[in-house]
């Protein structure tokens, strides 16, 4: 092939699009640094023991900052994966549907069996009720007083 | 303190790094809400639309001192007040800078003969550098007050004093 310049006619698009986004990539990268730089360069550095304290309004802290994360956060997790993940991944797999043919269609039932299995944890345990409280029966005392104390109290509450 | 800072003489890459840097802190001053006392209200009139101070800039009041610039002591600083007013200060980064607004934390004001509470003077605990008397001070002196600070800032310079190598010099050799 005889040697030619690099038009952006000679050049196949996919390079092309390859070598935008590196620019792209290179430039967000060396804009991030530079202000990083100067900053590194321009600002005081004046190191004090109290600097590195935790914050706590002024008063000397008590106790540590590493708390223990509540367990219980799993089920937002597990909501956000059945809801949200499946619906995320059914969507690339509606669209070439008609292309997979028969083994998509059951590598995709795998998929939402796994899922729905994660989908009955939750329905089961309750999680899926709006308002949870209201799904408890009300705490009330089974037997009626009937002396007068009791006749009082249920006329008058 | 900054890497740069008494490296260069006076010229032009100096002065207009200088004029830069200032520019930007000046119009940049983000504030600590420290209310304390009555002061506090007049504060709170400064950060609202009549006597606004976002037009400085300044509008942008931190709850923490991680991310303020400028501590405005606005009201008594009692004993009990002056251990977490300087625990307050040293959590700020910097570059740092106090005002001290009214008349209690200038000098006591009207607690100074029988305040036995109260510090008398908030500069006996952080170094002060704009004091706004009143008391309260009408909100237009809290501005003026800001607008002292910003030439304070306006004058700060990085450049190499030559008249500090000569005072170094003296004082190594004496």
């Amino acid at each position: 092939m005889l040697a030619q310049s690099a038009t952006p006619e000679n050049i196949p698009e996919n390079v092309q699009l390859v070598f935008g986004l590196l620019l792209f990539i290179l430039a967000g990268t060396a804009m991030i640094l530079a202000a990083l730089t100067a900053g590194r360069f321009l600002r005081p550095t004046l190191p004090h023991p109290e600097k590195d304290e935790p914050y706590e309004c002024g008063e000397p802290t008590v106790g540590s900052s590493w708390v223990q994360f509540d367990l219980r956060f799993y089920v937002v997790a597990l909501v956000f994966v059945i809801f949200d993940i499946e619906i995320a991944l059914f969507y690339p797999w509606a669209v070439v549907y008609r292309d997979a043919g028969l083994a998509g269609l059951w590598d995709m039932l795998f998929f939402f069996g796994v899922i729905v299995v994660g989908f009955a944890y939750l329905w089961r345990f309750g999680y899926l009720s709006w308002v949870r409280a209201t799904d408890e029966a009300p705490v009330r005392p089974r037997v009626r007083p009937a002396d007068a104390l009791g006749r009082a109290a249920r006329q008058w509450s | 303190m900054s890497w740069i800072e008494n490296r260069l003489e006076e010229g032009l890459i100096v002065t207009s790094l200088d004029w830069a840097i200032n520019w930007g802190r000046s119009n940049a001053i983000w504030p600590m809400t420290f209310g304390l006392a009555c002061c506090a209200i007049e504060m709170m009139a400064v950060g609202a639309s009549r006597f606004d101070i976002d037009r400085f800039g300044a509008g942008a009041f931190r709850a923490t001192p991680r991310q303020a610039d400028l501590m405005i002591v606005a009201g008594t600083v009692t004993y009990k007040m002056a251990a977490r007013v300087k625990r307050l200060y040293h959590q700020m980064p910097n570059p740092k800078y106090v005002i001290a607004m009214g008349a209690c934390t200038i000098g006591g004001g009207p607690y100074y003969k029988h305040g036995y509470h109260v510090v008398k003077g908030v500069d006996l605990v952080v170094p002060v550098d704009v004091y706004v008397p009143g008391c309260p001070p009408r909100p237009e002196s809290l501005l003026e007050g800001l607008i002292r600070l910003q030439d304070k800032i306006r004058h700060q310079t990085i450049a190499k004093d030559p008249l500090n190598a000569a005072k170094e010099a003296a004082l190594a050799t004496a």
